[in-house]
């Protein structure tokens, strides 16, 4: 059974929470005096963290899983902080800070929807304009990029001869028609929208 | 190029989210007036076809796929302004959404491939379109190309800035890193620009002369938002550049005293671009640079070349 979407509150709360604790987190090895108290500190919030994500009953595998998917690519960037004095010190930092804010950032991807974010966002008087656009690409997200798989598989499935270079042309070929087939999906939906009496940014 | 949360300090996060949200309340504004009603919901799509264009992988050497940032393919179609939108509305998804590109970091992310990406890429693809000869498909679609990998670099560019000056990685070492592999991945970025600009140019060839947004596409609606955008990079590059400067002397040092800097030279030849010295030049930074210079001259001929080609055939 899936749980009510959260109020507007609640979202703004955590959307909050979330980015208190990644200034946290991104402060704590210039304010504490390191080693220790900076790695007691993270260790408190690593703690923390850890004790939200049983509060708010997520699914533990789900949120674990989804933090090592991610990790690799905090891993690869980090690499490059070996190359200067005391480089070790700085990447075991790195990595450290990273995968806390990411296990905060997956967490309220988990435990709030789009939907309530993007309420969150509007509450807090964010230009409408680009609530619309947010709204719409969430919408369309998925759209688009079905479309566009469609549109994939059908040239599979004509196509015998694939080189590389005609993979090249028909990659170009097909985000161009995909482009113009968006902008009369933009004209219908424009249409829809004025008759649903949608007025300038509502 | 997305930076994850942990690698900026705050300092460095809060002036790029400053220079971000100035840049985004401009571009708001100059769509506001621009944009007709009946376009106000392209945004939005043409965000989601954004979204859809990174999804789709293109074959690389050796096994390897990557994707691109389409941030110049944006402006090309839409114009600056919002084309910045679009990309912020994107950055926005990836981050709260798919945890990709850290909440504290978005506004770094936005200012590299929105303001960067889009507004400057856009500035390099009015110019090199106006040098190329004014308005023919070919002339629109060699612009692209090389708008579309300069934009990738100078992006590639701040992103190490931003890197270095908060302190995680040493200025000597992430600047070759990002300018080198970048001016590789802008190559594929450019080709698939260029490729895509191409179609719409066929397709619908009235797209690309006065711009989907319809109004007075002229330039000089816009000439505000570039202007930003370059004194964005220029404040962003003094403010960097007293902590850029402390870092390579450190390293310096220590590179000297534990002959670090023979391992560091280990590490370039496992990268794309091997060795980034040039014979016969006696200080190693010196050489660095001016290889990163010549490095950057033979990639940018290299993408002209191949833009005017694929132009030239396919029009």
């Amino acid at each position: 059974m899936k749980p009510p979407p959260p109020s507007i509150g609640v979202a703004q709360r955590r959307l909050l929470a979330a980015l208190l604790f990644s200034v946290l987190v991104t402060a704590t090895t210039r304010l504490a005096p390191f080693p220790t108290a900076a790695g007691w500190t993270l260790a408190g919030l690593a703690v923390a963290l850890l004790a939200a994500v049983l509060l708010c009953r997520v699914n533990f595998l789900q949120w674990s899983r989804r933090l090592l998917f991610l990790e690799p690519f905090a891993l690869g960037a980090a690499t490059l902080a070996f190359w200067q004095p005391h480089g070790g010190v700085i990447f075991a930092c790195a990595v450290t800070r990273a995968t806390l804010c990411l296990g905060a950032l997956v967490l309220l991807g988990q435990t709030t929807p789009f939907a309530a974010l993007l309420a969150a966002l509007r509450a807090w008087h964010f230009p409408g304009l680009l609530c619309t656009t947010l709204m719409l690409l969430e919408r369309y997200r998925s759209v688009l990029v079905e479309e566009s798989a469609r549109m994939r598989r059908a040239r599979a499935a004509r196509v015998f001869l694939a080189r590389r270079t005609a993979h090249w042309q028909a990659l170009g070929e097909l985000l161009g028609q995909l482009f113009v087939r968006t902008l009369a999906r933009t004209e219908r939906l424009y249409a829809a929208m004025c008759a649903r009496g949608w007025r300038d940014g509502v | 190029m997305h930076i994850p949360d942990g690698f900026l300090d705050v300092k460095t996060s809060a002036a790029t989210a400053a220079l971000a949200a100035g840049a985004l309340g401009l571009g708001l504004k100059q769509v506001r007036e621009n944009l007709p009603p009946a376009r106000v919901p392209l945004l939005g799509l043409a965000a989601a076809f954004v979204f859809a264009g990174q999804m789709l992988n293109f074959p690389i050497a050796g096994g390897t796929s990557g994707h691109m940032v389409g941030s110049v393919l944006a402006a090309v179609l839409l114009g600056p302004g919002a084309a910045m939108v679009a990309l912020t509305a994107v950055l926005l998804v990836q981050c709260l959404v798919f945890a990709d590109g850290g909440l504290l970091a978005l506004g770094a992310n936005v200012f590299n491939m929105g303001v960067i990406g889009a507004v400057l890429g856009w500035g390099i693809h009015r110019l090199a379109w106006r040098a190329l000869g004014g308005h023919t498909l070919a002339a629109a679609v060699a612009a692209a190309a090389f708008a579309a990998w300069f934009a990738t670099v100078l992006a590639a560019v701040c992103c190490a800035a931003e890197l270095a000056a908060s302190g995680t990685v040493a200025a000597r070492v992430v600047f070759p890193a990002m300018a080198g592999v970048h001016a590789l991945i802008g190559v594929g970025e450019a080709i698939i620009t260029a490729l895509v600009i191409a179609a719409v140019g066929r397709a619908r060839p009235e797209l690309l002369g006065v711009g989907v947004m319809g109004g007075n596409e002229s330039g000089k609606n816009y000439g505000a938002l570039l202007g930003y955008g370059i004194g964005a990079a220029l404040a962003l590059a003094a403010f960097l550049s007293p902590f850029a400067s402390k870092l390579p002397d450190g390293l310096d040092r220590v590179a000297e005293t534990h002959g670090f800097a023979e391992s560091a030279r280990k590490f370039f030849t496992l990268a794309p671009a091997p060795d980034y010295q040039l014979p016969g030049v006696g200080s190693v930074s010196l050489a660095t640079a001016l290889a990163g210079v010549a490095g950057t001259l033979v990639v940018f001929a290299l993408a002209w070349l191949l833009a005017r080609a694929l132009a030239r055939r396919r029009t």
